[in-house]
C-alpha cells in the first residue's frame, strides 16, 4: 500500500514485478505535486487519462475481473467512495528464453522453437505470418486453471468449418486444469479408441506457419511449449520442416526411406516369427541353417525371444527418457550393447532375434512424431503375437485390421488417412511420399477445404 | 474383466506352451529325398547335410509307406526333429519308380515346392547315396559343375506331360564319390 492519502494498491505477490510497480505506479503518485494536490475523484481521472507512466491503466468495476487480471499481472489500485478500481498491468516476464528446438532440429532452418509463454508463442507466429489474415481466437481453459488456449488460422484459406469446430470442442471442455498436453489433445479430438494420435504438433514456429498456410487451424496454449495443427491426417506425421531445405531429389528419398522404415518397424520382428516357425521355405537354405545354429540351446520359443526382446527394448528406451540425458546414453550402451551380447552369449536370445528387433526398433527412429511411432510400436507387438499364432495368414489379416481400423480414423471430418484414401481417386499434387519440387505444386490439399485453392501461381 | 483374463491366460498358454509353428532347432533340412520302389510301395531317405554350419553331422532317415504321403508320415516319426522338405534341393529317384505320379504329389505338396534337380538311379537310390561320403555336398557340387543343368521337378513333370518322358541324369556311384553319368529318357 501506498501512503494513506494515496489509494491502496493490490498485487498478487509473484504474478508481478517490484521494480515495475515501483517506478511505474508508486513513483508518480509520491512525486507527481498534481496527483498530492487533488481529490481521490480526480486523482482517478488523471491516472486513467495518463498520469501513471504505465502503459495501459483501464477501469474495472467488478470483483471478478479485477481477481482475474491481477493473477493475470496487473496490480489494483482502489479509490474511496469510487465504485470502479484501475488496472495496471505489470506483470512479472520471467519465462524460459526461446531456445532451438530439441525435438526437431534443423540442419538448415531457424532455431527457434516455442516456449511455455502464450505471447511469445503468438509472437513467434506473427513475427513470420505478417498477412493481417491471421486472425487469433482466445478462450480460457479450465475451472481452476483459466488456461489461455489460442486458436490461429488464415482467414480466407483455413476451412472455416474447422475453425468453428475446434472452438466449440475448446468451448465444451470442462476440466479442473489444462496442465499438460494430453489434457488438451484428449478433449479437443476424441482418440480414445486409437493408439495413433490425432493431433499432430510441432516445437517448430516455421512448421506450425507452414501448417497454417497449407489451410491447417492451429492451437497454442499458454504453458505448452507446442503447437498443435489441426487436421490430423496421416500425411502430416511424416512431415518435417527439412524436407523442403533439403533438396527435393533428396527429400524425395528420405520420404521413401522414411515410409519403408514404418514397414520395417512395424513388421519385421512378425515376418520374422512367421517365416521361421510357419514359413521356412521363405528363408534361403543357409540363412537357415545359420539360424537353426543359432538357435540350439536357446531355451524359449522364437515367438517369447522375439516379445523379451521387444519389451527389452521398450524398458531401455523409457528408462533411457526418464534419465538425464549423459546417464541415458551410458544406460541405453550398457542396455543395448553389454545386456543384448551377454543375452546372446547366454543363449537367452539368439543373433537373428537380437538383430531383427534392433533393426525394427532404429528404424521406429525415423518416424518424425514420437506419439506416432509409440503406436506403431504397440501394433508391432500384436503383430509379433499374431505372427507366433498363425504365421503370415496372421499377419496379413493383423494388417488388414490395422488398415480397417485407420481408415475409420479422422479428426474434424478430414479422414485420417489423408493424403492415401480421400482425394477421390485423383492424384494428391505435392508429395504424398515422394517430394516433388515446390515451384510444381500449385494447389493445397484439397482434402483441407481451404477456401483457397491455389498457392502460388 | 474376466474376458480379458481369460484373454491373458489364453495367452500366456499359448506362449509357454509353444504350440506356435515348428521351432528352428527342432526341424532337420532334409536337402536329399533318395526314392526307391519297395514292395509295400515306395521308401524315402531324406539326407540332413551338415546342420549348423558345420556343428552337427548330417542324419539320414528312411521311411516306407504305400504312397508318398505314407512314407513321409513314416519318416517323420524318425529322428529327434521334425524332417522339412522346404529346403530340399536333390531328388535322386530309383529304378521302377514312376515318376509322374511322384512329380505330381510332389508338386502339390504343402512343404516340398518344385525347385528340387532330378536325378535318375540304376538300382536302388538309396544304396548309391549310401556309398557317397558327402551326398548333399556332392550331389551340389555335380549339379553346378557337371555339365548340363539336371531338370528339376517343375520341368520334369511338364516334360512328362508334354513328351511323357523326361531326360534325366544318371547318378553313378564312384568309390566314395558320385559321378554324373548320360542322360536316360523314362516316365
Amino acid at each position: 500500500m501506498a501512503t494513506p492519502k494515496s489509494p491502496p494498491l493490490f498485487t498478487v505477490v509473484g504474478m508481478v514485478k517490484s521494480e515495475r510497480v515501483n517506478d511505474y505506479v508508486l513513483r508518480p503518485m509520491s512525486q507527481d505535486e498534481t496527483l498530492a494536490r487533488v481529490s481521490m475523484g480526480e486523482a482517478y481521472d488523471l491516472m486513467l487519462a495518463g498520469a501513471l507512466y504505465n502503459l495501459t491503466a483501464t477501469r474495472v468495476s467488478t470483483v471478478d475481473s479485477a481477481v482475474a487480471a491481477m493473477i493475470e499481472g496487473s496490480c489494483l489500485l482502489l479509490f474511496p467512495g469510487m465504485a470502479e478500481g484501475l488496472l495496471c498491468s505489470v506483470a512479472t516476464e520471467e519465462k524460459r528464453s526461446v531456445t532451438a528446438p530439441q525435438n526437431e532440429p534443423a540442419a538448415k532452418g531457424a532455431m527457434d522453437s516455442f516456449v511455455e509463454s502464450l505471447r511469445t508463442n503468438t509472437s513467434l507466429v506473427r513475427r513470420r505470418l505478417r498477412a493481417p489474415t491471421l486472425k487469433i481466437k482466445e478462450q480460457a481453459v479450465g475451472r481452476q486453471t483459466k488456461t489461455p488456449v489460442d486458436l490461429l488460422y488464415i482467414e480466407g484459406i483455413a476451412d472455416l468449418k474447422i475453425v468453428r469446430q475446434a472452438e466449440k470442442r475448446l468451448a465444451e471442455i470442462d476440466i479442473d486444469a489444462l496442465l499438460t498436453a494430453g489434457e488438451l489433445e484428449q478433449y479437443l479430438v476424441d482418440g480414445s479408441k486409437t493408439a495413433f494420435p490425432l493431433l499432430p504438433y510441432t516445437q517448430r514456429p516455421d512448421r506450425f506457419c507452414t501448417g497454417l498456410c497449407e489451410g491447417r487451424v492451429g492451437v497454442l496454449a499458454d504453458g505448452l511449449p507446442i503447437g498443435y495443427l489441426l487436421p490430423g491426417t496421416l500425411g502430416a506425421f511424416f512431415k518435417t520442416e527439412q524436407d523442403k531445405s533439403d533438396g527435393w531429389m533428396v527429400a524425395a528419398v528420405t520420404g521413401i526411406l522414411r515410409y519403408l522404415c514404418v514397414l520395417v518397424t512395424l513388421f519385421l520382428p512378425a515376418i520374422y516369427v512367421a517365416a521361421v516357425t510357419f514359413s521356412p521355405e521363405m528363408i534361403p537354405t543357409r540363412l537357415m541353417l545359420s539360424i537353426i545354429a543359432a538357435k540350439q540351446n536357446v531355451p524359449f520359443s522364437t515367438l517369447f525371444e522375439v516379445l523379451i526382446m521387444l519389451a527389452a527394448f521398450e524398458v531401455l528406451q523409457e528408462a533411457g527418457l526418464r534419465l538425464p540425458a549423459s546417464i541415458g546414453q551410458t544406460m541405453s550402451i550398457l542396455g543395448g550393447l553389454v545386456v543384448g551380447t551377454a543375452a546372446v552369449e547366454a543363449k537367452i536370445v539368439s543373433p537373428a532375434v537380437l538383430i531383427a528387433v534392433a533393426l525394427a526398433g532404429i528404424a521406429g527412429y525415423t518416424v518424425p512424431n514420437r506419439d506416432f511411432a509409440g503406436a506403431l510400436r504397440l501394433w508391432r507387438f500384436l503383430l509379433a503375437v499374431a505372427a507366433g499364432v498363425g504365421g503370415l495368414t496372421a499377419v496379413v489379416l493383423t494388417a488388414a485390421a490395422l488398415l480397417f481400423h485407420l481408415a475409420g480414423l479422422e479428426t474434424f471430418g478430414v479422414s485420417y488417412l489423408t493424403p492415401f484414401a480421400a482425394n477421390a481417386g485423383s492424384q494428391v499434387e505435392g508429395h504424398a511420399v515422394v517430394q516433388t519440387p515446390l515451384p510444381s505444386v500449385k494447389y493445397r490439399d484439397p482434402t483441407l477445404n481451404t477456401e483457397n485453392r491455389r498457392k502460388q501461381r | 474383466m474376466k474376458r480379458v483374463l481369460w484373454g491373458g491366460v489364453a495367452l500366456c498358454v499359448l506362449l509357454l506352451t509353444g504350440c506356435a509353428g515348428r521351432e528352428p532347432e527342432n526341424t532337420i533340412l532334409v536337402r536329399i529325398l533318395a526314392v526307391d520302389r519297395v514292395e509295400v510301395g515306395l521308401r524315402l531317405t531324406a539326407y540332413s547335410g551338415v546342420q549348423d554350419l558345420g556343428k552337427t553331422p548330417g542324419v539320414c532317415l528312411t521311411g516306407e509307406g504305400d504312397t508318398l504321403e505314407t512314407a513321409l508320415k513314416a519318416l517323420r516319426t524318425k529322428g529327434n526333429g521334425y524332417p522339412a522338405l522346404t529346403h530340399m534341393t536333390q531328388l535322386v529317384v530309383g529304378e521302377g519308380v514312376p515318376l509322374q505320379p511322384l512329380l505330381e504329389s510332389l508338386v502339390t505338396g504343402r512343404e516340398t515346392g518344385y525347385s528340387a534337380t532330378l536325378w535318375r538311379v540304376s538300382g536302388a537310390a538309396a544304396e548309391v547315396l549310401a556309398g557317397a561320403k558327402t551326398p548333399v555336398e556332392r550331389l551340389e557340387a555335380l549339379e553346378k559343375n557337371g555339365g548340363v543343368p539336371p531338370p528339376n521337378i517343375l520341368d520334369g513333370l511338364v516334360s512328362l506331360k508334354r513328351e511323357g518322358q523326361v531326360a534325366l541324369p544318371v547318378l553313378l556311384p564312384a568309390g566314395e564319390d558320385l559321378t554324373r553319368g548320360g542322360d536316360r529318357r523314362g516316365g
